[in-house]
């Protein structure tokens, strides 16, 4: 039971789509542990995050083998031990932090809406002593603004303030840092990995940010197309990819020093393939068999990787 | 900092306080109420006009009509001069326009008493079906919109968009008669017209609202009375506009709720209820507030029919006689105190616009 969540074979299917957005996915966030997700748009990873907690539409078809948090089963939870949960053990924090505040309300009272028991003057104490520590001034008086006084990283602070307050276990955190500018994204960055250990919370991040992946968690899953394409410990696979995806992504990374690297193949997530390996028509190595079997997870060097090719045959030659 | 706040059909107007930049806050107010005082006056100025030249070119002669179809061409003429109306246009126009001014709108035809006098006679029975129709439109439409749009699958949802095409497709005097025919003269549970009489209940005429009056007199089954005249037109009334509240209410709070701070609400366990009621209705009334005040002329229109139906003594059955006979006075003064209510309404539904979005209230 060391285990914060355990993810068993998700799948996701949006009605009416042509295939599944999300298809057999499967991973175990450890106590402490910090486990990210990667991909390009279109590539499931909010849409794994917003299942796991249970905040898509109820038209979305949503199957596991397990979705558990700290042994619970998520997807079978009632609702009203689904709020005590969120209240409590999970918190999440979104991508765009003017779009995550509603704008006609105060901050105040937008985060107290989520803060159960004790008198709300209490609760509000225990507000304002986060917020101070997050690095809000004068937070009595800031927090009674509309969030359209804050800047986008202040607003995002205080939405980590007031998911932290509940004092959760897990935080889920999907691509927290993409609206924010580089200097903004590096504070709360730090911010985060300082609670992280001061708290021993576990994370769940979402990213198509490799920089951020390699600073701030320890395994990776590389998704494409709604499926695994590569896993494992994150300095592994950043330093020795296996699938032509995670090389193609890595390469994809601009660089202001050396040759300019093979940028990613032309095409879209969205135009993925129903049969065979999804990569498969963007991939520069495809054989045929790529293009009709659909390739089985493999245990390959230090990584787990759904690739007939793996190990391909020169790793720095991408 | 691209998306500030509700995405909305309608932008609200922003305060008209430019133009005192840098004075005191007071100071720039006073301004903009004048402001708006000023173009109050110039849209009633321009509906006045508009409509003194429309009862002039129309190929209908009113001193024919007030003298008679007996009359013959020498008492025509002697109408005609009485009435003023040998006189060039302008002039016409000019002395029409100074009597305004003084609230003299003549004298009607029809009732050959002055206008101002029927006026006030009639505009408290519309002003008293309209005001509830229009209160019970507003909570009806916002509370279907909003549950349409929560459940937009369910039985419920269906029914209020089955309902709701019906209600717009039914004409408001057809669906006037029907009530009337059966609740009222088959099944009897409603008055048939008319409002509460105040003879037979003893209740002095204070305001010329029949509930108020009621009220103010204690008399409870008075109040009852003037309640249950009020149901069948109120009911033909509403009736016939709701389809557009409750479409643009569905629509607006879809969209809201389609918007990441429902989910971030969500996700730091707010219940559902607070996250429809308190988080997302209030950005998601915006536009529809806007749509109210325009609405408000629709149902002042619609008055016209339903009091026709239900002989409800009030503006619209003066201004339809009045349009019957030609009575051009009536007509151009219904059209006015048409028109200052209009934008009066819509005014006073401005004031609402800082209290739904804090952004407005400021001036920093």
């Amino acid at each position: 039971m060391s285990d914060v969540l355990t993810v068993r074979n998700l799948t996701v299917r949006y009605p009416n789509a042509p295939r599944p957005s999300v298809q057999g996915v499967s991973f175990t966030v450890p106590a402490r542990g910090s486990v990210a997700l990667v991909g390009e748009s279109g590539s499931g990873k909010s849409t794994t995050a917003l299942a796991v907690t249970r905040l898509l539409d109820p038209a979305v078809e949503v199957t596991a083998d397990e979705v558990s948090f700290e042994g619970r089963d998520l997807l079978r939870m009632g609702k009203k031990e689904l709020r005590a949960l969120r209240r409590g053990g999970l918190g999440m924090v979104f991508q765009d932090p003017r779009a995550s505040w509603n704008p006609a309300r105060t901050i105040e009272r937008q985060l107290l809406d989520g803060l159960r028991g004790a008198e709300r003057a209490e609760r509000r104490e225990r507000l304002v002593a986060r917020m101070r520590r997050i690095g809000l001034d004068d937070p009595e008086r800031r927090m009674r603004d509309y969030p359209h006084h804050f800047s986008g990283g202040m607003l995002q602070r205080a939405l980590l303030a007031g998911v932290l307050v509940h004092e959760p276990r897990l935080l889920i955190a999907d691509e927290p840092t993409s609206a924010l500018d580089t200097t903004v994204q590096a504070e709360l960055l730090a911010l985060i990995g300082q609670l992280r250990t001061e708290q021993g919370l576990s994370m769940l991040l979402i990213s198509h940010d490799l920089g951020v992946v390699a600073r701030m968690s320890d395994h990776v899953l590389v998704l494409y197309a709604g499926r695994i394409a590569e896993q494992g410990p994150t300095s592994t696979v950043l330093a020795q990819p296996q699938h032509p995806y995670t090389r193609d992504l890595l390469a994809a990374i601009p660089r202001l020093h050396g040759p300019r690297k093979v940028p990613l193949q032309v095409g879209r997530v969205a135009e993925a393939r129903t049969e065979g390996c999804p990569y498969a028509g963007r991939c520069r190595f495809a054989t045929d068999r790529c293009r009709t079997e659909t390739p089985a997870p493999r245990r390959v060097g230090g990584t787990e990787v759904a690739c007939h090719l793996a190990p391909l045959p020169d790793a720095k030659a991408a | 900092m691209t998306d500030l706040g509700p995405t909305t059909v309608a932008a609200p107007p922003t305060p008209s306080l430019k133009a005192g930049a840098g004075a005191s806050r007071p100071a720039r107010i006073a301004l903009g109420v004048l402001t708006r005082i000023g173009w109050l006056l110039v849209v009633v100025w321009a509906a006045v006009s508009l409509t003194f030249i429309l009862s002039r070119v129309v190929p209908a002669d009113p001193a024919r009509l007030a003298a008679g179809l007996q009359a013959g061409p020498e008492q025509v003429a002697e109408v005609r001069a009485l009435l003023g109306l040998d006189q060039p246009l302008l002039k016409q126009y000019i002395d029409y326009l100074g009597g305004i001014a003084t609230l003299d709108f003549g004298d009607s035809i029809q009732t050959r008493g002055p206008v101002l006098d029927d006026l006030l006679k009639a505009l408290p029975a519309t002003l008293e079906l309209v005001l509830v129709a229009f209160t019970i439109y507003a909570i009806v439409g916002i509370t279907l919109g909003v549950l349409w749009a929560v459940r937009p699958r369910g039985i419920l949802s269906r029914l209020i968009g089955f309902g709701t095409i019906i209600g717009a497709a039914v004409p408001v005097f057809w669906l006037g008669l029907v009530l009337q025919v059966f609740l009222a003269s088959k099944l009897g549970w409603f008055p048939i017209s008319g409002r509460m009489n105040y003879n037979d209940f003893g209740v002095a005429d204070v305001t010329g609202f029949t509930t108020i009056d009621a009220l103010l007199a204690g008399n409870l089954s008075a109040f009852g009375d003037a309640l249950w005249h009020l149901v069948l037109p109120v009911t033909a009334l509403v009736a016939s506009q709701l389809a557009v509240a409750t479409r643009l209410m569905r629509t607006s709070m879809a969209q809201q709720l389609r918007r990441p701070y429902v989910r971030v609400a969500r996700a730091r366990g707010s219940s559902e209820l607070r996250v429809v009621v308190v988080d997302a209705l209030r950005n998601a009334l915006n536009p529809v507030v806007t749509m109210l005040g325009m609405q408000f002329g629709w149902l002042l229109a619609g008055t016209i029919l339903v009091e026709v139906v239900f002989s409800w003594p009030g503006l619209g059955l003066y201004a339809f006689n009045a349009f019957r006979t030609f009575d051009y006075n009536p007509i151009l003064a219904i059209t006015i105190v048409t028109t200052v209510t209009f934008v009066v309404v819509n005014e006073l539904v401005g004031l609402i616009y800082p209290i739904l979005d804090p952004r407005l209230k400021e001036d920093r």
